[in-house]
């Protein structure tokens, strides 16, 4: 994957296959990985966009696919021999919400961290409205965390401001160039 | 006994460990009156990372950091300490190590040919500029329940812009137009670097390793409650003066009821959804279970 991508691990970071089928895209991050992870082992992973169409190399959806199918389709994309991955062990996650954050909504289908008429109740999640500040982040629920707590505790500190970037000039300024290119 | 009230924080993603953290720094609780009830084994959510040489490592993805944004997160993570580096905040090690690794992918796009597209151009048709200008600058409330694909082409869709930007951040073309509006606006920085992904920072483990670990022992150091193996099922509540006060909160702890009861001064936060809900894992040779 070095020589192909040009990148060392934790480098590169999102190769997208944008002709395949399943839309797959694989990460490989800096190893080690994990804390306990030994030298001789490396570790990556990768996701699908759409796990229920049938796959290029595979003829299988990747929802219905185990951890060497998945491999194997892998492979097909980067045209690398099985032989590569003979070692490898794949294991495959299936996640129906993981994108439901996302999911079109209408002001007021989700709480606010403290709702209005709550005397010790709060919401904490990915499913709060927080204006401006965008879900599937970290940052969305530790904000909604420090929102709930600030208000509940009665704490006079500011939430940090979500920070104005876009009316930055400069920012603006390259983001219209970047648009024209 | 000290005279603060309690809390009680259901579910033990990183919202509640959040939380805890903010409310003994911030408001001076005392660790102790702090609980965090969780149904699974291990803390931390949708931030997981485990696994051996043996069966293998799994994790649910690997989320993306940004020092330009994450307002919030850093000013928490300044005040925890690493587990690995003595002396330094998470924070701190962790912009040491983005300075000495820096983002820049070489091949961030592969077509069908198994080639690198080139995506230093967008892709953008005039039409498509004026789209996103008209959406960018579009008004949450007249937006509404619109998806996506209300506001842009079909050839949108198939610039290198909208796989790059929707591969990273896992867009779907029938996703909320608002947010897809927030996500312009709040990493417009990342718009003039997304093909090269310069501006992302990484944490130097997995998130569970560096974020939840580190969070989750200076939480214990201050006597944070974990109640493990405790799943909360439904919460009473009374009204006063036009106010829901929750009263007791029901639970499943190692498969026995159990009623908790709240004080009108104690607090109640509960993590009302999780984006991994129903995850499953397989193996080499079974997908993973529907």
């Amino acid at each position: 994957m070095m020589q192909f991508s040009g990148n060392a691990p934790g480098i590169g970071g999102l190769v997208t296959f944008k002709d395949s089928n399943w839309l797959m895209s694989i990460v490989l991050a800096h190893q080690p990985h994990f804390i306990n992870q030994p030298v001789d082992i490396q570790v990556f992973w990768g996701y699908a966009l759409f796990p229920d169409r049938i796959g290029n190399f595979v003829a299988k959806s990747m929802a219905d696919c185990n951890g060497a199918e998945i491999l194997q389709e892998l492979c097909g994309h980067l045209r690398f021999d099985l032989e590569t991955v003979e070692k490898a062990n794949c294991i495959p996650c299936r996640m129906p919400y993981i994108t439901s954050q996302f999911m079109p909504r209408l002001p007021g289908d989700r709480p606010l961290p403290v709702p209005p008429n709550s005397k010790n109740l709060a919401f904490i999640s990915q499913f709060v409205e927080i204006p401006d500040d965008v879900v599937f982040t970290v940052e969305y629920s530790v904000r909604a965390a420090q929102m709930a707590v600030y208000e509940l505790l009665a704490i006079n500190w500011p939430v940090p401001e979500v920070t104005p970037h876009d009316e930055s000039l400069m920012t603006r300024f390259e983001a219209l160039l970047k648009a024209f290119k | 006994m000290n005279t603060y009230p309690k809390a009680y924080l259901v579910g033990g993603g990183i919202g509640s460990l959040a939380a805890a953290a903010f409310m003994i720094r911030d408001g001076n609780m005392p660790g102790e009156n702090i609980s965090i009830l969780e149904a699974a084994p291990i803390l931390g959510g949708a931030l997981d990372g485990a696994g051996n040489p043996e069966t293998g490592y799994s994790l649910r993805g690997g989320r993306m950091v940004t020092t330009d944004n994450y307002e919030c997160t850093w000013g928490l993570f300044k005040s925890i300490p690493s587990l690995q580096n003595a002396g330094q905040s998470v924070y701190e090690e962790t912009v040491a190590f983005n300075e000495l690794h820096h983002a820049h992918s070489m091949a961030r796009l592969v077509d069908r040919w198994r080639a690198k597209v080139p995506v230093e151009s967008m892709g953008f048709s005039m039409q498509d500029r004026i789209d996103l200008l008209k959406l960018s600058q579009a008004d949450e409330a007249e937006m509404g329940a619109s998806c996506i694909t209300d506001w842009l082409s079909p050839d949108f869709f198939k610039t290198e812009f909208w796989y790059m930007w929707s591969t990273t951040f896992a867009f779907q073309p029938w996703h909320s137009a608002v947010e897809f509006k927030r996500y312009l606006l709040r990493f417009m920085m990342e718009f003039s670097r997304i093909e090269t992904l310069a501006g992302v920072k990484r944490t130097i483990y997995n998130q569970y390793d560096s974020m939840v670990l580190p969070l989750q022992t200076w939480l214990d150091g201050k006597g944070v409650r974990f109640v493990m193996d405790c799943t909360v099922t439904d919460l009473d509540r009374r009204e006063a003066d036009g106010k829901y006060i929750v009263t007791a909160i029901h639970s499943l702890r190692s498969g026995q009821k159990e009623v908790i009861a709240i004080e009108d001064s104690d607090l109640v936060f509960v993590q009302n959804g999780s984006m991994t809900d129903a995850s499953s894992l397989g193996s080499m040779t079974v997908a993973p279970p529907n």
